[in-house]
């Protein structure tokens, strides 16, 4: 990689290889992934639904579901090799030291149990707490979250709570057991402007405090100008462009971040017309050879389509997988 | 552009009754979804009805669309009431009012090809019998940027940005004077979301096409609408013109949703007013007193915003806000 930084890198995936066997067809899900995240840093990964992003994350908490594999590549988290760990080694990780909020905190938070109990399980089960200490803990971290009247709360059920809320107990779960990564997929698309923001700057001042490293996941590059410190750009299964958020949106060296950029409308500028990508993403089953957005690409020349293209360092301390690079 | 206001909305207001559990009789209370609210649109006008989830936006359009019924007030479209319709009348009225959804997925029917989708329409209207409907019917893909052949294709074969043209395509099929748009691009991916916008600005010039779009996202809106009405709670907080109100937003909950939208933009991101709101959206079963923002407002002045309903007030011309800050300066 060609991160600059001195600091240790938390997590560290090189080269991940995702696939999915499905009637007779290979879909390269995640296709050579190689990024690093350091503690205290929040790495965005975006792109386009079917990039791949949400294949990678899962591939980190080796959560990939039936027939997807994980084929190659390293994953190293906190200097340890997560590929190499037996279920119940990733088990013990998994919601104590790496944990994950998901995009429907409705559908992911059980709904026959309170509150109080849905954040006490993972206490009592990792970190060995009593059911009175459990709960004490849980109002601590509804407190820590921002709702309000926490202890009550915790006797709620999760159908009581509006989706915010929801989402914010999905954040206490996650962070019960002080992980030192939390991983977020999308975790703010179905809520309101004025509640997501909430939620970002909840997540900003949690990193602050606590010092864990984030890797948020998302579609939206205004999400990212938010949120992120950096940015990993995807698109059919590799990374695009990686680089710190304000050098990638301010001046993308990417085709594709360009125009993804360009396709979103603009505050203050609504007279200019919005430039959409044409054509579709490349199907999953059958990429071509060469650069997955060459056939997309307003710069592709013949030699796009010939051989895989490496991601080099640039002058930024970024890095971009392209021929022709904006420069 | 503007002319004789093609829809009058005057003072609607819809309650849906809640009953407090299926022992209890009668209404516990009621959902206050729309409460008494009032805007014109022109001919011609794109407006954009904006607001977070339970603000009464999409009910608000569904009442326009005849699909619900107010609890009081009137709509009027070309100065008639469109409660008092008869039966032929009605007929013509749904003919010139349609309607785009917001999700491409559920709204197309996965058994018809997108055909006879697009051509049901018709078919319940009775309008281009015989072989000009189907001519009417490739000249309607090729409209909205498909090709022809593809009426014979099912929905299942098109991607999220391509269903969203044959569902603009199906609105338009039999000439509206009038489309609804709700939440039109918000379950698209950003390059098809960017195809669908610049669709529906073409084709709003090319048929003279008067547009209601209701979503939660500002650029959105500022790209496509020449007027937008902001609503919080049931009730409108502020109508501008677009750059009137990108330019000098008045009422704070306005602010702080323009502040709380992302944008790609890192300098705009760093220059611009951070509001983060405190709490939650109340719920409109029990809207507090007063203005109904005052509870998570950041601009409070005092007992007035907790005690006293603020109207809707012209603070400059033609930009209304109901907000106390503008009703203590003007008085």
């Amino acid at each position: 990689m060609t991160m600059a930084a001195a600091a240790p890198a938390l997590l560290e995936v090189e080269d991940l290889h995702t696939e999915f066997h499905v009637k007779n067809k290979l879909i390269r899900a995640v296709n050579g992934v190689s990024f690093s995240l350091r503690r205290g840093e929040i790495l965005g990964i975006a792109g386009e639904s079917g990039a791949g992003k949400s294949v990678t994350c899962l591939s980190i908490l080796r959560l990939v579901p039936n027939p997807g594999r994980i084929v190659k590549g390293r994953i190293r988290f906190a200097g340890e090799d997560l590929l190499g760990k037996s279920e119940k080694q990733m088990r013990d990780l998994r919601g104590q030291t790496v944990s994950m909020v998901f995009e429907d905190p409705l559908n992911s938070l059980d709904p026959a149990f309170k509150v109080g109990d849905l954040i006490g399980e993972a206490l009592t089960l990792h970190k060995g707490l009593g059911k009175r200490e459990a709960r004490k803990k849980a109002g601590e971290l509804l407190r820590l979250v921002g709702i309000p009247d926490p202890d009550r709360r915790l006797d709620s059920y999760p159908h009581e709570l509006s989706g915010g809320m929801q989402q914010r107990v999905m954040i206490a779960i996650a962070l019960s057991c002080d992980p030192a990564l939390l991983i977020a997929d999308n975790p703010t698309t179905a809520l309101d402007v004025t509640i997501q923001i909430q939620i970002l700057d909840l997540v900003k001042q949690l990193r602050d405090r606590l010092g864990m490293g984030v890797l948020w996941i998302t579609h939206d590059l205004g999400v990212v100008a938010k949120l992120c410190d950096r940015v990993v750009i995807m698109y059919a299964g590799e990374v695009m462009e990686e680089g710190d958020v304000y050098g990638v949106l301010k001046r993308p060296r990417h085709p594709y971040t360009r125009r993804l950029i360009e396709a979103l409308p603009k505050l203050g500028r609504p007279e200019q017309r919005l430039m959409p990508i044409e054509g579709r993403p490349p199907d999953p089953a059958n990429l071509p050879m060469g650069c997955p957005f060459a056939p997309r690409c307003y710069k592709a020349q013949p030699a796009c389509g010939e051989h895989d293209v490496p991601l080099v360092g640039t002058d930024n301390g970024g890095a971009v997988r392209c021929l022709f690079p904006e420069t | 552009m503007a002319s004789a206001p093609l829809i009058q909305v005057k003072h609607l207001v819809k309650h849906f009754p809640v009953r407090q559990s299926f022992l209890a009789r009668g209404p516990a209370g009621a959902v206050r979804a729309v409460d008494d609210i009032s805007f014109d649109i022109d001919a011609g006008e794109t407006v954009g009805l904006v607001g977070e989830s339970g603000c009464g936006k999409t009910t608000t359009g569904r009442m326009i669309m005849k699909l619900l019924a107010p609890t009081s007030g009137e709509i009027l479209f070309d100065g008639r009431p469109i409660a008092d319709l008869d039966f032929e009348q009605e007929k013509a009225y749904r003919r010139q009012v349609q309607m785009v959804f917001q999700d491409p997925f559920s709204s197309l029917n996965p058994r018809m090809t997108v055909g006879s989708i697009i051509g049901y329409p018709m078919r319940i209207q009775n309008a281009y019998p015989g072989p000009a409907r189907d001519s009417r019917i490739r000249e309607l893909l090729e409209l909205v940027g498909l090709s022809r052949y593809q009426a014979n294709w099912y929905p299942h074969e098109f991607s999220g940005g391509e269903r969203q043209r044959v569902g603009i395509a199906t609105a338009l099929a039999l000439n509206p004077k009038f489309v609804f748009c709700d939440e039109p691009v918000s379950s698209l991916d950003v390059s098809a979301q960017a195809q669908i916008l610049n669709l529906l600005k073409d084709i709003r010039s090319e048929f003279s096409l008067t547009i209601l779009m209701v979503t939660h996202n500002l650029s959105v809106v500022e790209y496509l609408a020449d007027r937008v009405v902001v609503m919080y709670l049931g009730k409108i907080v502020e109508v501008a013109n677009t750059a009137d109100l990108y330019r000098d937003t008045l009422h704070p909950y306005s602010r702080a949703l323009m502040s709380a939208i992302p944008t790609p933009e890192p300098d705009l991101e760093l220059a611009r007013e951070q509001i983060i709101l405190r709490g939650e959206i109340p719920s409109p079963l029990n809207p507090p007193s007063g203005c109904r923002f005052h509870t998570r407002c950041q601009s409070y002045i005092g007992d007035m915003c907790r005690d006293v309903e603020p109207a809707l007030r012209e603070v400059r011309p033609g930009h209304f806000a109901a907000c106390h800050l503008y009703s203590a300066a003007a008085s």
